[in-house]
């Protein structure tokens, strides 16, 4: 039943099919934006719109960007002999904040996952194989992805795979965290830790 | 470990249950069917273990008619550092759970598993040693659970890895794809199953070998005689009696000599999911098959016993003890020796239900000051 406008009503329904937002909050998103200025207002629907305009997949890395190819794969001083296999876009972005890996990335788009219907024509496998045979200047394949069962499988299929054409594949080390006391450390990650220790 | 105060708020007939002070000794509820005994101790376990050694769940520990229910209780530990745990949960949708242990929201319920040791006693226990093979790894999964977080990561792992495995395993058959193709999707998920299921095997093969003194005195104390039980772990049913560090090559021939049987049932046939533990009663007689009634219950109680001494052992804190509706099911000498047993100092704070008081009053005379009795009526708890 409407109370309101159907405008009104509508955009409430838009928020509260986004994620982690509920139907208090969208009320709350909603009644907001009707106080704020039309310019305040159209320039966020312009915002969303461009979004989906303007933002498209790398065809060479699979990462977000308004120009294919992206900045990164662009960017001729990174080095072309390292590639950083990530999950999604977002895991690149948080690699790149630590201005510690210059070299180029890889986003599959997932993991394996065949409880939800992901196999590896789910993810872009064929596109890295594809490119490690035409880029033959790679020397190492670095395998970040997420410390859960999933990405621990996507691992060693990928490892598989990549060990006949790359003459380094590794994966990134699982640890404790920077400033993290140990005692307060989860025995499992603790564990994980202790199992992938370092001579010294 | 102890409980020292509980607040209930819609669980079951509880609707709003608020116990201050429990006994650091025996805490013994007495009350007919239904009136909500076992609630009081089951929302303990639902604090300590995140989720009710019934089984129940969070829809049926709701009461009717309410949107949320409310579990606050608070410990303190063998050396006094307090442990407010509490568990909210709301149906939705989307349903949601929350677990915050001193104020901080746990993101895993493995965060809090083996804080706080519990062990429970129910009358539905009596599977472990008379139903299948699952009963006995779930009782394996309760007591390894709260001695390591590891292993019940490690469990909590195997169980998601053989998921999507067997989802792959059912996919394959559907699409009738060959076997080397299915072989090579199939690889990296073996490999998950094998590492998971090689490192679960190995603690439980050094827990049975543990756990084997505690149940043999455990088990005479109980008795009275001289039986000796005896168990024997056997990795994925096989009852070989050698002595294994590494199960990884056991684990790849399984998975190599199954793997046509698997493709056509779909299903994962190698792992630490088939693992047996069998239990036997005097001159190696299998329990399931040849204990008398008498044996079972006697099994059970020391399982339960030595289950308490191996945390105690493991975890450096004494577990709670939880005995639900357990004295009207022994027969008059054996609940005798077990509250004599349970009042020793290896123990410490023991919950207790009964439907009547006679049934263990004549053994036992409530300790002035320090045990402590309730009446339960209609999902509410009156000091005695
Ligand atoms: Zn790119």
């Amino acid at each position: 039943m409407l109370y309101t406008s159907p405008a009104l009503e509508t955009l409430i329904e838009r928020f509260s099919s986004l994620p982690t937002i509920g139907r208090k909050t969208a009320q709350r998103l909603a009644f907001f934006l009707l106080k704020q200025d039309e310019s305040e207002v159209r320039s966020l629907a312009e915002a969303i719109y461009h979004l989906k305009e303007r933002v498209k997949m790398c065809t060479v890395c699979g990462n977000l960007t308004e120009e294919d190819p992206c900045p990164v794969c662009r960017d001729t001083r990174r080095d072309q002999s390292m590639i950083c296999v990530v999950e999604e876009p977002n895991d690149m972005l948080v690699l790149e904040r630590t201005n510690e890996f210059k070299g180029l990335y890889h986003v599959l788009g997932g993991a394996l996952s065949p409880l939800d219907g992901v196999g590896p024509e789910q993810l872009k496998i064929r596109e890295l194989l594809m490119r490690l045979s035409e880029e033959k200047g790679v020397q190492e394949v670095i395998l970040a992805l997420d410390p859960n069962i999933e990405g621990e499988a996507t691992t060693l299929y990928l490892a598989k795979l990549l060990h006949p054409i790359v003459p380094k594949v590794t994966r990134i080390a699982r640890g404790i965290p920077i400033g993290s006391d140990l005692e307060f450390v989860d025995d499992a990650t603790l564990a994980k830790a202790l199992e992938g220790r370092l001579l010294v | 470990m102890r409980c020292t105060d509980i607040h209930i708020t819609s669980v079951r007939n509880h609707h709003l249950t608020e116990i201050r002070g429990f006994s650091p000794g025996f805490n013994i509820f007495i009350g007919p069917n239904g009136a909500g005994k076992t609630t009081v101790i089951e929302t303990l376990s639902v604090a300590a273990l995140t989720k009710s050694f019934t089984g129940a769940t969070d829809p049926v520990l709701l009461s009717t008619g309410a949107s949320s229910y409310n579990i606050d209780a608070r410990f303190l530990s063998d050396n006094a550092v307090p442990l407010h745990c509490r568990v909210d949960y709301a149906i939705g949708p989307p349903a949601k759970r929350s677990i915050a242990l001193n104020n901080d929201k746990l993101r895993r319920s493995g965060d809090l598993i083996g804080r706080i040791p519990i062990v429970a006693l129910t009358p539905d226990d009596k599977i472990i040693t008379s139903g299948s093979p699952e009963e006995r790894r779930r009782f394996l999964s309760m007591v390894l659970s709260q001695a390591s977080s590891l292993y019940l990561e490690d469990e909590m792992e195997l169980r998601k890895a053989l998921k999507h495995r067997n989802s792959l395993l059912q996919d394959c058959r559907q699409r009738g794809i060959s076997i080397t193709a299915a072989r090579q999707q199939l690889a990296p998920w073996t490999e998950v199953v094998i590492e998971r299921s090689a490192r679960l095997m190995t603690r439980r093969n050094i827990f049975i070998e543990e756990f084997r003194p505690f149940l043999e005195r455990c088990y005479k104390e109980v008795s009275g005689g001289s039986e000796t039980p005896s168990l024997t772990y056997c990795p994925m049913g096989f009852d070989e009696t050698v002595i294994l560090n590494d199960f990884r090559p056991m684990l790849e021939r399984e998975f190599e000599r199954r793997e046509t049987e698997e493709l056509r049932r779909a299903t994962t046939l190698a792992g630490a999911h088939r693992d047996e533990l069998l239990l036997f009663i005097d001159n190696d007689r299998e329990a399931r098959r040849f204990a008398s009634q008498g044996q079972h219950k006697t099994l059970l109680v020391a399982m339960k016993l030595a289950e308490f001494q191996y945390l105690f052992d493991a975890t450096g804190e004494t577990p709670i003890l939880l005995l639900d509706d357990v004295f009207s099911e022994l027969d008059a000498e054996r609940a005798g020796r077990l509250l004599e047993l349970i009042s020793g100092s290896a123990y410490g704070q023991t919950f207790i239900t009964s439907t009547t008081r006679e049934t263990f009053a004549t053994f036992f005379t409530l300790r002035s000051g320090e045990d402590k009795m309730y009446r339960v009526q209609n999902g509410s708890i009156y000091e005695k």
